[in-house]
């Protein structure tokens, strides 16, 4: 019955999941770097390409261009979606806010001609302004699917949007619609020209593979490319947090949400992975499953929910990101009532008060769902290019676990004072105001 | 781009053609427990955990009160006459053990996935507990049907599933599988707890059921766990046959007005049957008109050429008394009719033109070389265990897959859907925002 999470393609809402083993990993002189990792379960690979560009590095009136310019990718190379089925892949692209991934799924003999493909639309994109215009069509619709139609996916915009004032990721990935309706085709053509470049990007390829030969073949499709200067962006640093923040949206539709986003550290603005991972095993104890605190008090106790859960946006983050609870209030309960029920609980975690087995148990279930999140091949592929994109260690199931397992209930709880505070806070409600109800 | 699905080989017709390739990794090891339950198993050693589903024959057609079986199914998973909810969902969460539930108009699967270390029986006990001993209680009664009656007003803000929805009551007319699993308001208000035991007792049985696993466990260990399991659950009935579908006469076509910015639109048809011999045929077929990624014949007219969608894609569903075959687009809402009126193109086009050779070799390539990918993960081997358990397919199903997909032909393909979908008696079914 969980139908709550806003997910979408824009952010990588789940956590990164342990890798098999360490990545072998060289660089070519252009820049492009190569990362391997053996994983021989099944006589396929894995295939990706990623460039250090999303949401983030857009400018104002062309929020979303990383995301028209994924689109193009495909509209702009010939055959390739033939080329593609022809040798029976699953491709899919992603673009997020601090980078943009395509790649393949395949059986392993394919992965020369995978590698070929993504050389040739490194160098040779063709945009063609009729192409772009249909494209951006097909965008808005998007769009209109994804956010415009959804009052949760709306809702969750609007709180990204609030929580971050001064910094650009406060923007939607898509873009917003009258923005995505003046690209025009040069946008698109410079932005490729711009980071579309070895020395900002890097191969991830896992699979049934030699990862000498996976080197040799990268030698032979993109050596060649010349590196290239790229942009300069001015760093962007969030303001000092100093306000709490209240929006309602009046939507119609029979459903009310309350959304609390905390502005909290990621891998690219924490001290350290030991603050990520605590942060996670914070949301994870908070409100991840039907034992964690808010779902155990809120939903089986009060009856005040008929729906919660808390959720890490995202851990591997360059910038800071959002630690959400995100929940449906019952018929009966005020959304301010609910927001300071909440706010009692995460209270309670400040002052040590919950139990260490609750601790224990949230700890064993963060490990075993990191281990079941390696079934899915897309979810694992991208989780493990995402420790790269933040420049970070990759950890294998054993320092993951040594890391969950060392943490305390004092750091926890340190966590919880430093960063669920109301100054860090945004809460958004969605629909009809019920009795009570003054926001 | 488009999320590509990794998808589930629910519907698959057996095929008569011996085949000496077979794969080995898709190999199912099948026996019968001790109390008669049959039992399929692949194993799947490289993760550490395994997936276990008891699947019963107790889907929404067997409802005695519409939503009862899903409701039953739900609340099996809140709490037993040993645990309260809190208990379980402790127990549960401290060996990192998974219970869930999946219900359709013809099954029920209640699963665990659990690790295989030191976790494992804890948690087949817990899940034992669950299938064998529920506690039924009142209070989780009441709740449970608040949590349902809350997907029911969720799904008010899904277009896609309310639109399908429409499109099966459309479709199934007087059929049980005509209503919505979830039940609505009225009927899940009207549920007591004595229709919750009466379901649980008819269906709930071992001569109702099946076992499907997948993941890492010997086969000795396999066994062991499935008697384990089989023990403690009562014998009872088999379910009952139901009657077959009966086809449409005449098209239909329904619109319904929300304040959306894009409309949502079905085009489909009735009339599939598990039985029908081009059922691979027709699978191929269906590849081409709506599923092959970025090149599929709907995708290149409805998102390449005019630009009016993001998602557009084709899906069989044989369910086990009818099923059907379907279209489904989202589009602002200006654009509803045309749309439409590409979707029937692009149909009739398939039916009377020539075959698109080279559309025709990639998707059975895609079919054939990405075979492996689609059941890369557990999640998907147990989708399609349940559906060789489930519909009777064949031990050596999955192996002959590749084999039998290679033998396909563009006319067999062509006949295929030509036999079967029938362009003057389609189900048009729209949701949308009044183009005003």
């Amino acid at each position: 019955m969980k139908r709550l999470r806003c997910q979408s393609i824009f952010f990588m809402f789940f956590f990164p999941v342990i890798i098999l083993g360490h990545p072998y990993e060289m660089t070519l002189a252009n820049g492009l770097k190569v990362l391997v990792v053996e994983d021989h379960r099944a006589p396929l690979v894995m295939n990706s390409i990623w460039y250090r560009v999303g949401a983030d590095y857009e400018v104002e009136g062309q929020d979303g261009l990383s995301h028209m310019l994924e689109h193009m990718m495909f509209r702009g190379t010939p055959n390739l979606e033939k080329k593609l089925n022809a040798l029976g892949a699953e491709t899919n692209a992603l673009t997020s806010s601090d980078f943009t991934v395509y790649y393949e799924v395949a059986n392993k003999k394919y992965l020369p001609a995978l590698m070929a493909l993504e050389a040739n639309r490194l160098q040779h994109l063709q945009l063609k302004k009729e192409d772009f215009e249909q494209e951006k069509k097909v965008v808005m619709e998007e769009r209109r699917m994804r956010t415009d139609d959804s009052p949760v996916a709306l809702a969750n915009e609007y709180l990204w949007t609030t929580a971050f004032p001064s910094v650009r990721y406060r923007k939607p990935t898509i873009g917003w619609m009258n923005h995505i309706a003046q690209y025009d085709l040069q946008d698109a053509k410079n932005w490729y020209d711009n980071w579309y470049q070895p020395n900002n990007a890097f191969l991830f390829i896992s699979g049934d593979v030699d990862h000498q030969k996976v080197f040799a073949w990268a030698k032979t499709y993109f050596s060649h490319i010349p590196a290239k200067k790229l942009p300069t962006l001015k760093s962007q640093t969030e303001i000092e947090p100093i306000a709490e923040h209240h929006i309602h949206l009046d939507l119609p539709g029979k459903n009310r949400y309350l959304l609390m986003g905390y502005r909290v550290p990621a891998a690219g603005t924490a001290h350290n992975l030991k603050e990520v991972y605590g942060l996670a095993l914070l949301s994870q104890l908070l409100g991840q499953g039907s034992s964690s605190l808010l779902y155990e008090q809120l939903l089986n106790q009060d009856e005040s929910v008929s729906e919660i859960e808390s959720a890490y946006n995202s851990p591997f983050f360059l910038h800071d990101a959002l630690f959400t609870v995100v929940a449906v209030p019952a018929d009966k309960t005020n959304s301010e009532a609910l927001e300071e029920n909440i706010k009692a609980m995460i209270a309670r975690v400040k002052k040590s008060d919950f139990s260490e087995q609750a601790l224990n148990r949230a700890k064993n279930k963060l490990i075993a769902d990191l281990t079941y999140e390696k079934d899915n091949v897309e979810t694992d592929l991208l989780a493990q290019g995402q420790f790269e994109i933040a420049h970070q260690p990759i950890l294998t199931v054993e320092d993951s676990s040594v890391l969950i397992h060392g943490l305390t209930k004092e750091e926890i709880e340190k966590l919880a004072q430093k960063y669920l505070v109301n100054n860090r806070l945004t809460v958004v409600t969605v629909g009809k105001k019920s009795k009570g109800d003054s926001v | 781009m488009k999320k590509i699905a990794v998808m589930i080989f629910l519907f698959f017709f057996s095929s008569f053609v011996f085949s000496k390739t077979v794969d080995k990794q898709f190999f199912i090891h099948h026996w019968i427990t001790k109390t008669g339950i049959p039992v399929y198993f692949i194993e799947r050693p490289h993760l550490h955990f395994i997936d276990i589903a008891a699947v019963f024959r107790a889907g929404s057609a067997y409802d005695t009160v519409p939503g009862v079986a899903n409701l039953t199914s739900h609340l099996l998973l809140t709490s037993t006459e040993k645990l309260s909810s809190v208990a379980l969902a402790q127990a549960a969460d401290f060996h990192g053990a998974n219970l869930t539930q999946t219900a359709d108009r013809d099954h029920i699967a209640i699963q665990l996935r659990a690790l295989t270390d030191n976790n494992l029986m804890p948690s087949v006990d817990l899940f034992s507990e669950v299938l064998s001993k529920p506690a039924f209680s009142e209070e989780e009664l009441i709740k449970t049907k608040n949590n349902v009656l809350s997907s029911i007003k969720m799904r008010e803000e899904s277009p896609d599933e309310w639109a399908l929805e429409q499109f099966f009551e459309a479709v199934y007319k007087n059929h049980p599988y005509a209503h919505d699993p979830l039940g609505d308001e009225k009927s899940i208000q009207s549920i007591q707890r004595k229709d919750i035991v009466d379901f649980y007792r008819r269906f709930f049985n071992s001569h109702n059921l099946s076992w499907v696993l997948a993941g890492d466990l010997s086969i000795k260990q396999a066994e062991a766990i499935t008697e384990k399991l089989s023990e403690t659950l009562p014998a009872g009935e088999p379910a009952p046959r139901l009657p077959m579908v009966k086809t449409l006469k005449s098209p239909v076509l329904l619109n319904f007005t929300r304040p959306l910015s894009q409309t949502t639109v079905i085009v489909g048809q009735d009339g599939l049957t598990r039985h029908y011999p081009g059922m691979m045929a027709l699978r191929l077929a269906n590849h081409m008109l709506g599923v092959v990624p970025l090149d599929s014949l709907l995708f290149r007219k409805l998102r390449k050429e005019k630009g009016l969608v993001y998602t557009v894609n084709s899906q069989l569903l044989p369910l086990e008394y009818g099923g059907v075959f379907f279209v489904m687009l989202k589009t602002k809402n200006l654009s509803r009719e045309e749309a439409i009126q590409a979707v029937k193109t692009v149909l009739l086009d398939f039916e009377e033109k020539p075959i698109d050779k080279t559309l025709f070799d990639s998707a059975k390539r895609h079919l054939d070389d990405g075979f492996p990918v689609m059941l890369y993960s557990n999640k998907s081997l147990v989708g399609n265990l349940i559906n060789v358990a489930f519909y009777h397919q064949p031990l050596n199903y999955l192996e002959t897959f590749t084999q039998k997909i290679r033998e396909i032909t563009p006319k067999m393909a062509q006949d295929a859907f030509k036999n079967q979908i029938d362009p003057e008696k389609l189900v048009i079914v729209s949701l949308g925002g009044s183009v005003q």
